[in-house]
């Protein structure tokens, strides 16, 4: 298993950088375009929701981003010591089949990454969110 | 991200160029919602050289399309890519755009 971990504040130009160092990490371990695409989609939306949900003070806190990658999954780890939130709770919005004028304008970032990925695993341990995503590589990614 | 702004005839083009997430959704924002805001009502948005894209981008575009339908203006985008269609295929927003392949499709459609 090969792991990277990259620590970052919360604050959302840090999402570029991590982006950045996971790319390299990709490259290095030959994951194809398509991953690379899935995987930083999910890091846009999770640290996004994190940096902007997660405090409700200005206080600098750092948020910690683990990559496992095997032969079979890649699994990204994300640990923050902000407010409660399990996305397995938030509903998948089903104003998807509204039209422009009806559709609620938010909701989407959440639903994007549980279709994008093949396991969605939360726990709150002590004061840590603990949101675990695993992705399955299929031999045609 | 970097957008670039051309007129053709009564069509305001924005070539977009980069990444379009969270971090840089308000960039558009600030150019495409007072264009709309400004009255006008064809805009053609060209992905070609936009390498990706996230629900922060995708909401910024149904604003678009909500101010501009109200408007009865109307919004086409072009030369998407793979990966970028299928995101706009898993959050159902394929049936509220006009996408089309090329610039110049997208200009036909405006005509």
């Amino acid at each position: 298993m090969k792991s990277l971990i990259v620590h970052i504040k919360n604050s959302l130009p840090e999402i570029a950088r991590v982006t950045g160092k996971f790319e390299i990490f990709a490259q290095e371990n030959k994951l194809s375009q398509r991953i690379i695409y899935d995987i930083s989609l999910c890091l846009d939306e999770i640290i996004t929701n994190i940096v902007t949900y997660g405090f409700d003070d200005e206080a600098e806190y750092i948020i910690e981003i683990q990559f496992h990658l095997t032969e079979k999954e890649i699994k990204l780890v994300f640990i923050d010591y902000g407010i409660e939130f399990d996305p397995e709770q938030k509903e998948d919005p089903f104003h998807l089949k509204h039209s422009v004028e009806e559709r609620p304008i938010g909701g989407l970032g959440i639903y994007l990454v549980k279709k994008l990925m093949d396991i969605i695993k939360y726990q709150r341990v002590e004061d840590k969110n603990i949101l675990t995503l695993t992705k399955f590589l299929k031999k045609s990614n | 991200m970097e957008i670039k702004q051309d007129k053709h005839g009564d069509v305001a083009v924005l070539n977009l160029i980069g990444r379009l997430d969270a971090n840089t959704s308000g960039e558009l924002e600030s150019i495409l919602i007072p264009l709309i805001d400004g009255g006008e009502k064809k805009i053609v948005l060209d992905f070609s050289a936009l390498e990706y894209i996230s629900s922060a981008g995708l909401r910024l575009l149904l604003l678009a399309a909500k101010k501009l339908r109200n408007n009865k203006g109307k919004i086409v985008l072009c030369s998407m890519k793979d990966f970028i269609k299928e995101i706009f295929e898993i959050s159902g927003f394929t049936p509220i755009f006009k996408i089309v392949d090329t610039k110049e499709n997208a200009l036909k459609e405006l005509e």
